[in-house]
């Protein structure tokens, strides 16, 4: 008997006329790790909610067919009853910890299920070891990182001893190398212990390997299942892009071999004997570097936080105009600090800071909302209209634009943006991507500004989505648009920037053209670069590599 | 800095939480059952030294902060709404379905004295949810009743979580142009109302998602177990002994009338034979329990004792 099954399933969430879930049959064994792919909204975490039955128990809707795990039908089962079966993490490590401290929530979902306190002791110490957090134990949550704050939930998740662990792209708010760390726990959990894992993940690149499964999914349906490099080969044939980047590139360029990892992908090549034959190539693309006009600065500047912590130890930044400037870092760098000293939201304690030729200032930043224009990690804090129309319009009158003007560069940019079909939704109620892509309208708005602030765009964001947002912001960029972007995503940097930054310990660690920074590096450089980085120091965009890769497969008499 | 709770090394943070609960509440409860002037103010400053002496001055100051907002607030509006009293201050105009608005010195005090009570109880809030553990509180109250509990511990989630949102909401909403530093007190008010619709639109999404994760492990089953139980100790019946005379005798005294005064139609005289039994009884348990407080903290021999 498989460990759930899933019958003629169909889900429709209350208040919705479209299924959520439509027709899925499904069967996990155990020891299994599934990997759900798909595009934002195609119902992964549907699918992952009706497992641990917060589905219909929790979230309500009309639901068709059955769900049994463990041969019990969900329906019977509470959500409260399932989570020593299946338990889940969540996306946002901020919305999933209940208690204060990292011992005491390890420790809450055993106490809830009243188990004998010489058991949960045990668990818990066997968790916090387990999981590398035993310097944690009595750390108060809130002081956390995101990527400790996600390993506490994985923990948690853990210690119930379930058959199914649920992950619901649990590495999304975290940076590179917290995301590494986290699934090589996963990983080791699922190999050690033979728990069936389900996960569901943007970033394919960091777990695409680790599956023995993959489930990829279209508007509610299980379109593709089968291993992974049946589905990279499948995602070759019908043109779906929901591989890991070096696949991606393999695919586009015609290979009929398609590597997984990068190891596999240079193992390939060095088969053909065509990595031997790579010319050291120190080509680089270089853009006009612009030193007269300065559109941001920060020079010696430190900023440290009532609590004591020093988020930045002298911080010298210059962004001239036309440029796009990343900044890369992991979580705690002073990234963030940075950005709101910028903006002026916050005061640095040493040094200047100089925003559009003024020092900014809270009182300053809404003077200069006509030519900056400031897109947030979390959409969440943008909206504050109830409709996306009115969002659009409220921007540009809080730009000083006339209200008939105003409609009409309103529907004009909805219009361009492809959002007329949700001009009268709730900007809340949307996708993640369709969110994002709301946010990027309204800072894009006509007359465009002279410089865009992001603070990671990409969150949550599905490859299509990205290439939506990203498209459009080149376009923005070749009519004179600068662009500042905090993000994680390496891949996103090194297709949209010119420059980049790594940040580490509150100071700039390099900074200079991002195929150089980006290039040189281990961990912060995209996938391509890792492939192909030896003889092609300066690829690092997948259109560079695909070119490369065909001339490869031409030479090798692919 | 925000409202939450940080472990110290003060008694208070040491105690059981039901006496912790005991000592915070006890200054509130009296607030709303004593109904003389003369003893609110002795109150405030015996609630204010506690605040002070278990070191959570920082931490409460946002709570005090909204305390005097709102007894500033009741001080202006009761002597307007109120038309009680027989010494008029100040005659003010007629106004059609209301009559005269007349201030009476009777309606002022009374304002006063409500305010003050508001500004003790929105203190001891804020003592109790910075000296109390909320794990510790949650694991006291889900004994009692599983849903407070779970009400409990959502507040106590999204209250720190929703000083950090409204913060990035302003902050976000400045950068697209909104003038909320600008202006007089009403266009600040307009300008800030969007913000609010937000915040509270991500507490409702940010609710939901903590109970759903709560329900995914297993809160709700019925009877929890606790990990790691605070026993009660010495320290703990120091505490709550005083604390329990002082609320005894008072509910005991106001019982039988003995605490009674009326403001209205005019004032009584706030002292009577009975006000020096009120008076000496509240400074008895402060200052017990404020002492002892310090002289742990100080004191090697004491804290290794209790």
């Amino acid at each position: 008997m498989a460990l759930v099954e899933i019958e003629n399933l169909s889900y429709w969430y209350p208040e919705r006329d479209e299924p959520a879930l439509d027709g899925i049959n499904l069967e996990l064994e155990r020891g299994e790790f599934v990997l759900l792919t798909g595009p934002t909204g195609c119902g992964k975490t549907t699918l992952m909610r009706l497992i641990n039955g917060l589905i219909p128990h929790f979230h309500g809707g009309r639901m068709m067919g059955t769900v049994k795990v463990g041969g019990v039908d969900t329906r019977r089962k509470r959500p409260d009853e399932l989570a020593r079966e299946a338990s889940m993490v969540f996306q946002d490590p901020e919305d999933q910890l209940v208690t204060t401290t990292v011992e005491k929530e390890i420790a809450f979902g055993l106490e809830n299920f009243g188990l004998p306190s010489k058991v949960i002791a045990k668990r818990v110490e066997e968790m916090l070891v387990g999981t590398g957090l035993s310097r944690l134990r009595r750390h108060f949550i809130p002081d956390l990182s995101s990527g400790e704050a996600q390993k506490v939930a994985l923990a948690s998740a853990l210690a119930l001893h379930p058959e199914i662990l649920v992950l619901d792209e649990p590495t999304s708010q975290l940076d590179p190398l917290s995301s590494e760390e986290l699934l090589t726990l996963v990983r080791r959990v699922h190999e050690e212990t033979g728990t069936t894992v389900v996960m569901s993940e943007h970033r394919l690149e960091r777990c695409y390997h680790y599956a023995t499964r993959i489930i990829h999914m279209k508007k509610g349906r299980i379109i593709f299942d089968g291993t992974p490099v049946e589905a990279a080969r499948w995602c070759g044939r019908n043109d779906e892009a929901f591989v890991p980047p070096v696949s991606r590139v393999f695919i586009k360029a015609g290979w009929e071999d398609i590597p997984l990892t990068v190891n596999q992908a240079r193992a390939l090549l060095h088969s053909y004997g065509y990595l031997e034959r790579l010319r050291v190539s120190e080509e680089r693309r270089e853009r006009p570097w612009n030193h007269k006009e300065e559109i941001a600065r920060a020079k010696g500047v430190y900023f440290i936080y009532p609590q004591g912590k020093e988020a930045l130890r002298g911080v010298d930044l210059t962004i001239n105009r036309d440029t796009h400037m990343a900044i890369l870092g992991e979580n705690g760098a002073g990234k963030s600090t940075l950005l709101r000293c910028l903006l002026g939201i916050l005061k640095p304690g040493r040094g200047k800071v100089e925003l559009l030729g003024e020092v900014p200032s809270p009182i300053r930043l809404p003077r200069l909302s006509s030519r900056l224009a400031f897109c947030p990690q979390n959409p969440g804090t943008f909206f504050v209209s109830s409709t996306v129309r009115e969002e659009l319009l409220r921007t540009l009158l809080l730009r000083g634009e006339k209200e008939n003007e105003a409609r009409k560069k309103a529907e004009d940019q909805l219009d361009s943006m492809g959002l007329m079909d949700l001009a009268e939704r709730n900007p809340r109620d949307l996708s993640a991507g369709e969110r994002e892509k709301v946010v990027v309208a309204c800072a894009l708005l006509s007359p465009l500004p002279d410089l865009v602030v992001m603070d990671e765009p990409t969150r949550g964001l599905d490859y299509h989505s990205k290439r939506e947002i990203q498209g459009k912001l080149m376009s923005c960029g070749e009519k004179g648009c600068t662009f500042l972007i905090v993000t994680h995503d390496v891949e996103f940097a090194a297709s949209l920037a010119d420059r980049a930054a790594i940040m580490g310990d509150g100071k700039i660690i390099v900074e200079g053209n991002v195929d150089v920074v980006l290039g040189d590096s281990l961990f912060f450089s995209p996938q391509v670069n890792r492939l192909l980085g030896d003889g092609f120091p300066g690829v690092i965009r997948e259109e560079d590599a695909v070119r490369i890769l065909r001339e490869a497969k031409n030479l090798c008499g692919r | 800095m925000l409202p939450v709770y940080r472990e110290k090394n003060t008694l208070v943070h040491r105690l059981h939480p039901l006496t912790a609960l005991l000592l915070s509440l006890t200054p509130a409860i009296l607030a709303l059952i004593l109904e003389n002037p003369l003893y609110l103010p002795l109150l405030c400053i015996g609630l204010l030294g506690l605040i002070g002496v278990s070191e959570v001055w920082d931490e409460c100051r946002s709570f005090l902060r909204l305390g005097l907002i709102m007894a500033m607030f009741i001080l202006l509006i009761n002597p307007l709404v109120n038309r009680q009293g027989e010494h008029i201050l100040v005659y003010g105009p007629h106004l059609p379905f209301w009559g005269n608005i007349n201030v009476t010195l009777e309606a002022l005090l009374y304002g006063l004295f409500a305010g003050l009570r508001v500004f003790v109880i929105v203190a001891a809030c804020g003592f109790l949810s910075t000296t109390v553990s909320p794990d510790d509180l949650l694991d006291l109250l889900a004994r009692f009743s599983l849903r407070s509990s779970l009400a409990m511990a959502l507040a106590v989630r999204l209250y720190p979580g929703m000083v950090v949102e409204a913060e990035r909401i302003k902050e976000v909403q400045l950068a697209r142009g909104e003038r909320l530093n600008e202006g007089k007190y009403w266009q600040r008010f307009k300008a800030h109302l969007p913000l609010w619709y937000s915040l509270f639109q991500s507490s409702l999404d940010r609710a939901a998602n903590i109970a759903e994760a709560m329900s995914a492990r297993g809160f709700g089953r019925g009877k929890r177990n606790v990990y790691k139980k605070k026993s009660f100790q010495p320290r703990d019946a120091i505490v709550a002994l005083p604390m329990t005379i002082v609320l005894a005798g008072t509910i005991a005294a106001s019982t039988a009338g003995l605490g009674s005064y009326s403001f209205f139609p005019s004032l009584a005289l706030p002292w009577n034979m009975w006000s020096p039994f009120f008076l000496g009884l509240i400074a008895w348990g402060n200052l017990t329990v404020i002492l002892l407080i310090w002289s742990w903290k100080r004191w090697h021999w004491l804290r290794s004792k209790i």
